[in-house]
């Protein structure tokens, strides 16, 4: 909530220098999702859906949280050998 | 993540190779190739079992050549015989997935008296599934598929 409260003081404080700049005609500003960025931004979060809505077989979307917060994580799996058949080893990465 | 990558996988070729005898290719599957299974973004912290169900699914999607629809998301531990087992952080878990847009989440039964005690404006567009074996959850990733 305190962030909350100091993101909208930036904006409020973005548009009362926007309305002194222009004080001759001080025109009504409205602020929405798309011109948000202006103001406060690039957002903090980004999504961490990277891959699309058919991805290859193998990708499951994994829960995770820790002290911060929640997270969705993708877990990838390919087949490692090609040339010859493996032997059903397991590399495990990340 | 190793430890439940090995049970992902033994329970993943026990459960092909009760369920799936007859294709050939997918039984062989996981005996036979190497695998190679990754958690991208090494930001997050993600240690603990509960993507076991999560791992044994993207083992049984390989080896079926199967995608796993991406508005479903799952968390639980696995033990040896696929039995799913309880998780923490319920509450961190469903809200991430509500804001990445996911529809359907899969938990284990045991965690349903947490999901319970959640706030309706978390569970809000989200469809709750609680699973006590893996075949429930390969039933709600593949409902074509029968056993």
């Amino acid at each position: 909530m305190r962030s909350l409260k100091k993101f909208t003081n930036r904006i409020a404080e973005k548009i009362a220098f926007q309305i002194v700049e222009n004080s001759e005609h001080p025109e009504p500003v409205k602020v929405d999702v798309i011109n948000i960025e202006k103001y406060i931004g690039h957002p903090l979060y980004r999504s961490n859906k990277f891959y699309g809505v058919l991805p290859p077989p193998g990708v499951v979307i994994a829960l995770a949280y820790n002290d911060y917060g929640g997270s969705i994580l993708y877990i990838e799996s390919t087949k490692s050998s090609h040339i010859s058949e493996g032997r059903g080893e397991l590399k495990v990465t990340g | 993540m190793k430890e439940s990558s090995m049970i992902a996988q033994t329970y993943a070729k026990n459960f092909l190779n009760r369920y799936f005898f007859q294709d050939e290719n997918a039984r062989r599957f996981l005996e036979t190739q190497n695998l190679h299974i990754h958690f991208p973004e090494g930001a997050v912290k993600k240690d603990g079992p509960s993507a076991g169900i999560t791992i044994t699914s993207a083992m049984v999607s390989l080896a079926l050549h199967k995608p796993v629809p991406q508005d479903i998301a799952m968390t639980g531990e696995i033990s040896l015989n696929g039995k799913v087992l309880a998780i923490g952080g319920v509450k961190e878990k469903t809200m991430a997935a509500a804001r990445e847009g996911i529809k359907k989440l899969i938990f284990p039964k045991a965690n349903e008296k947490d999901v319970a005690e959640l706030p309706d404006y978390i569970k809000e567009g989200l469809s709750f599934h609680f699973v006590e074996e893996y075949s429930d959850v390969f039933k709600i990733l593949f409902p074509d598929i029968k056993l």
